[in-house]
């Protein structure tokens, strides 16, 4: 027997696979699909229900629509993939000097640099949308979704930072792990990356939230076992100074990742 | 008489439903059926397709959303604000010249 809540649990579990689709914009839909279904009185449940999901189209057509409005623009990719571009190329050209051409050692140094500094820059558009006056549901949607993104590459580069420095570790100290204070530091901000990545779907997961606590995280990580180290301390402020200037210059051409 | 042709619907989407909701809040379906009656169905939207025009229209700042209870279930309300407002009357204007300008060529070629 047909029964149309479960053609709606499984319609909805359909949709949320993709990542277009919001909670919200389900919800919306399936209201829409609802009263369709109530206002065709002269077919059965089944047919009503077949019609009404018909004449909102495939899921492929609603997919583009939204996209239309939610997706990243090309602006947006090039801007962000650019800032990042110049930063790794800065570290990976400047590093082998600083370390004397150990090539581990500065892979290991410019790719932790880049995903402490790329759970900051989450952190910093969270902290600037709090503050937006006119912060709306497309702004939202697009800050998680270059959360998202950023994340991944935080995890990608925690990763290769992870085995880099283990296997220079190896090689020059003798040992894998040590478990000194940037050690610990640096898996935690993975094990925080990687949890991220893992529940970025969750309904339960607030970008905003886990932006701002990832600066957190990463200030404890990072900080607090470098302040010693005047190197590591050095490359924080250089890179937080190029940070700086990238948002200055992006500013300045009147783009903004997190505007429209 | 045939449909309207898709491209012109699509451009005609936004001063409708901001017109629409000149007559106060209003939801997606109800929008539709709106629609649908006062073309005499000429103006058929894919109803998928109304609802990201709304999204959009409220990310460009010209209507707000708010969540209502409706029978034992969320509804999604849209209605015009005030950037809204400007935004229609500058369409109204669009539109007017369009009409007038295509009114105008038709009329002269009646005459030749």
């Amino acid at each position: 027997m047909f029964d149309l809540e479960n053609k709606i649990k499984e319609w909805r579990q359909e949709l949320s696979t993709s990542e277009t689709f919001t909670t919200e914009i389900i919800d919306e839909l399936e209201d829409h699909l609802r009263n369709e279904c109530q206002n065709l009185k002269n077919v059965d449940k089944q047919q009503a229900w077949e019609m009404a999901v018909k004449k909102l189209g495939s899921q492929e057509n609603l997919k583009q629509e939204y996209a239309k409005t939610y997706s990243l623009s090309t602006t947006d990719y090039s801007i962000y993939g650019f800032g990042f571009v110049c930063i790794a190329l800065f570290w990976l050209v400047v590093l082998p000097r600083i370390f004397q051409k150990e090539i581990l050692l500065s892979i290991h140094v410019a790719t932790i640099i880049i995903a402490y500094t790329t759970v900051f820059l989450v952190g910093f558009f969270s902290v600037c949308n709090v503050f937006r006056r006119n912060a709306n549901n497309y702004s939202q949607k697009k800050l998680k979704q270059i959360s998202h993104k950023l994340y991944y590459l935080a995890l990608f580069s925690m990763l290769v930072a992870f085995v880099s420095g283990t296997i220079w570790a190896q090689q020059n100290i003798g040992r894998m792990w040590g478990g000194d204070a940037k050690e610990i530091g640096g898996l935690i901000c993975l094990v925080w990356c990687a949890a991220i990545v893992y529940l970025r779907n969750s309904p339960k997961l607030n970008h905003i939230t886990y932006g701002i606590i990832g600066n957190i995280v990463v200030s404890l990580s990072w900080f607090v076992p470098v302040a010693a180290q005047n190197i590591l301390l050095v490359s924080f402020v250089i890179s937080q100074i190029m940070l700086i200037c990238y948002f200055y210059f992006t500013n300045s051409q009147k783009y903004s990742l997190i505007k429209e | 008489m045939h449909k309207i042709k898709k491209e012109l619907v699509a451009a005609s989407s936004e001063s409708i439903i901001l017109s629409l909701l000149t007559n106060g809040s209003s939801y997606g379906y109800e929008i539709i059926q709106k629609v649908k009656s006062l073309s005499d169905g000429q103006i058929n939207w894919t109803d998928g397709m109304l609802y990201p025009v709304l999204h959009r229209l409220e990310h460009k700042g010209y209507i707000k959303s708010f969540w209502k209870q409706h029978e034992k279930r969320k509804r999604k309300y849209y209605e015009l604000n005030e950037e809204g407002k400007k935004a229609l009357s500058e369409y109204q204007q669009q539109w007017s010249i369009v009409d007038s300008m295509l009114k105008n060529l038709w009329r002269n070629k009646c005459l030749t």
